[in-house]
């Protein structure tokens, strides 16, 4: 599988993009790796992507990061592709739950970021379409949720409330149940 | 490949799945629900940051990327939690509940006895923490001397001396109606909301003798009659529509204005046989469930070619949750595996016995000294007066209650079924 993997590299790597951050860095990443981006992908579908991706809206720092996700996810991609065709074979099931288990930490390990960083990684994979990294970071707000009161939520995300008190109120008094 | 990514991370790609039913039984297309809550009649609109201006902190967030992140939420407290922080999270908590917010989580079962018969100190079970049963406002005292005669958008509906008695279980919020002129020998036996209280369309509409009479939320008196053959039990929204069910099975359209009418809808069953009980809508799709001997069976609502209700095989990603008393809502709940539920299955509650779940087809086991006191023996419809003041039924926050606009978004292939 691992070959697999590196074989469909080689076959993209004819097709390189340049995506240039807002501070104008310049990264050079393989087509299969930046299509995991939608938004990318119908660029490139439209033949707009000469002399570079110039992305605005995404910082360098935050780029790099994205790209990193995009690499890893656009490499699992791959070895699905090339394992579907024997799916039945125990081996491969063997390889692919060990695969699914790498990206499994990856993915957690990507996660590790202060909120500023996690708050900009939303923005750019809502930007760019990443499905799979908007619900990655969508889910790791999600998660943080949980047993906190409003309060805390607002001191977590640094959150100004600016609900008047009769609002508040009228919330209290529908949701007292939930919190008591 | 979105199986596998789903079995690793169950939760991750419900924002996804929730765009579309997996089930090709279960897929129409995707209707705009326009959500009137009480919320939203208290807040003023918000800005929502245009498209070109980049969000400078988690309150600026686009509504769409926080509705991302609700959908994920995992309990309907970290819901609320999340919706009270501040304006525009409650904004996108609002947006959102028009995508079926509560078909995310299991309802609760407001069960108000134990298993040997005390009172059950008004709590709620929470399926998601069975341990930490959640307070209860329900005044059980008053309406021990009350007739329950049904349960919608978070109320529990009580008749007594022939007027009507609303409480909401979760806010405490008492709504009492006006008297109802009756015949000496007749009593309200079934009611059901069409909106949640605080919508503007929100009407009551009860059920005594032989008469369906309607109330509007607020007004000064009951306004119209309309003559049915059968006790209904069961009130539904579809499509835009307010769909009644009688204990025969027989399903009706219900309008309210220009002015009141139920019609008959001509349904047939195709080629199996099972006592309808409930009306559940799963996202498009309205199932009615039922059984037959000692298993539940299900139907969906096939409107391609003539109504029919086609037998279910597979409940595919969804759960459904019922109660013994006929009168009761029942509730779907999509991908309950995000809770530790089980997809396929019936989650059913009892009075002397604790809360069973079964595949759909399996046959439901009574137990062993109790086959009297198996669920399906204690089916209870309308048409007698309910003996028991406190049913176990399963309730849903009408927090999480949204209404439909009904004048845009009627099902009008309805219209072409009407009997005469």
């Amino acid at each position: 599988m691992a070959s697999a993997g590196s074989g469909d590299e080689k076959a993209a790597a004819a097709a390189m993009i340049t995506l240039i951050s807002s501070d104008n860095e310049k990264f050079e990443v393989t087509e299969a790796t930046a299509t995991l981006s939608q938004t990318i992908r119908h660029m490139i579908e439209d033949g707009c992507t000469d002399g570079g991706v110039p992305l605005p809206n995404v910082t360098s720092k935050i780029l790099a990061r994205v790209i990193e996700y995009c690499k890893k996810h656009a490499t699992a991609a791959a070895g699905e592709e090339g394992s579907s065709s024997s799916f039945s074979d125990a081996a491969f099931l063997e390889v692919d739950r060990a695969f699914l288990e790498e990206l499994e930490e990856f993915d957690d390990a990507f996660l590790e970021v202060d909120r500023a960083t996690l708050f900009d990684l939303i923005l750019a994979a809502n930007y760019l379409d990443i499905k799979g990294l908007l619900n990655l970071t969508c889910q790791k707000v999600a998660d943080s949720v949980k047993g906190k009161t409003p309060e805390q939520i607002r001191e977590m995300y640094n959150i100004v409330n600016d609900l008047t008190p009769e609002e508040e109120a009228e919330i209290r008094r529908e949701t007292q149940w939930a919190f008591e | 490949m979105a199986g596998r990514s789903d079995r690793r991370r169950p939760g991750s790609t419900s924002a996804a799945a929730s765009e579309h039913s997996s089930s090709p039984s279960f897929s129409c297309s995707r209707e705009v629900a326009v959500v009137q809550t009480m919320s939203e009649k208290v807040y003023k609109p918000v800005s929502v940051p245009s498209s070109t201006s980049v969000p400078q902190g988690w309150a600026d967030l686009p509504d769409d990327l926080l509705q991302s992140i609700i959908v994920l939420l995992r309990s309907p407290h970290e819901t609320l939690a999340f919706a009270a922080t501040c304006r525009p999270w409650h904004s996108a908590f609002v947006t959102s509940l028009a995508s079926n917010l509560f078909a995310l989580f299991p309802p609760l079962l407001l069960q108000p006895k134990l298993p040997d018969g005390s009172i059950y100190p008004e709590f709620f079970i929470d399926l998601m923490n069975p341990a930490a049963p959640l307070r209860c406002q329900f005044p059980w005292g008053t309406v021990d001397k009350m007739d329950y005669i049904g349960y919608s958008h978070g109320n529990l509906i009580y008749s007594h001396k022939k007027k009507c008695h609303l409480f909401d279980a979760f806010t405490g919020t008492r709504t009492k109606s006006p008297r109802l002129v009756l015949d000496k020998r007749e009593y309200p036996i079934f009611g059901a909301l069409t909106a949640p209280l605080a919508s503007p369309d929100s009407s009551l509409f009860v059920q005594a003798g032989r008469s369906l009479y309607e109330w509007k939320i607020g007004s000064e008196a009951w306004l119209e009659q309309y003559r049915v053959d059968l006790p209904i039990i069961q009130v539904a929204s579809f499509k835009g529509e307010i769909v009644a069910m009688d204990y025969r099975g027989d399903l009706f359209r219900v309008r309210l204005e220009p002015r009141f009418t139920v019609q008959k809808l001509d349904v047939a069953f195709e080629g199996y046989i099972m006592n309808p009980t409930w009306l559940v809508v799963c996202d498009d799709t309205l199932l009615l469930v039922g059984h037959w001997e000692n298993s539940f069976h299900v139907a969906w609502l096939d409107l391609s070619s003539g109504p029919k209700w086609i037998k279910v095989e597979r409940l595919e990603n969804w759960a459904v949750f019922v109660a013994p008393e006929g009168r009761s809502q029942a509730f779907a709940c999509k991908n309950p595996e995000r809770w530790g539920g089980r997809s396929n299955c019936i989650y059913f509650c009892g009075i002397n016995e604790p809360l069973g779940v079964v595949q759909l087809g399996e046959t439901v086991e009574p137990l062993p000294d109790h086959m009297e006191a198996s669920f399906f023996c204690r089916l209870r419809h309308s048409e007698e007066r309910s003996v028991d003041a406190s049913p176990a039924i399963w309730v849903f926050p009408g927090v999480f209650s949204r209404s439909q606009q009904r004048s845009s978004l009627r099902c009008h292939s309805l219209t072409d079924w009407l009997l005469p």
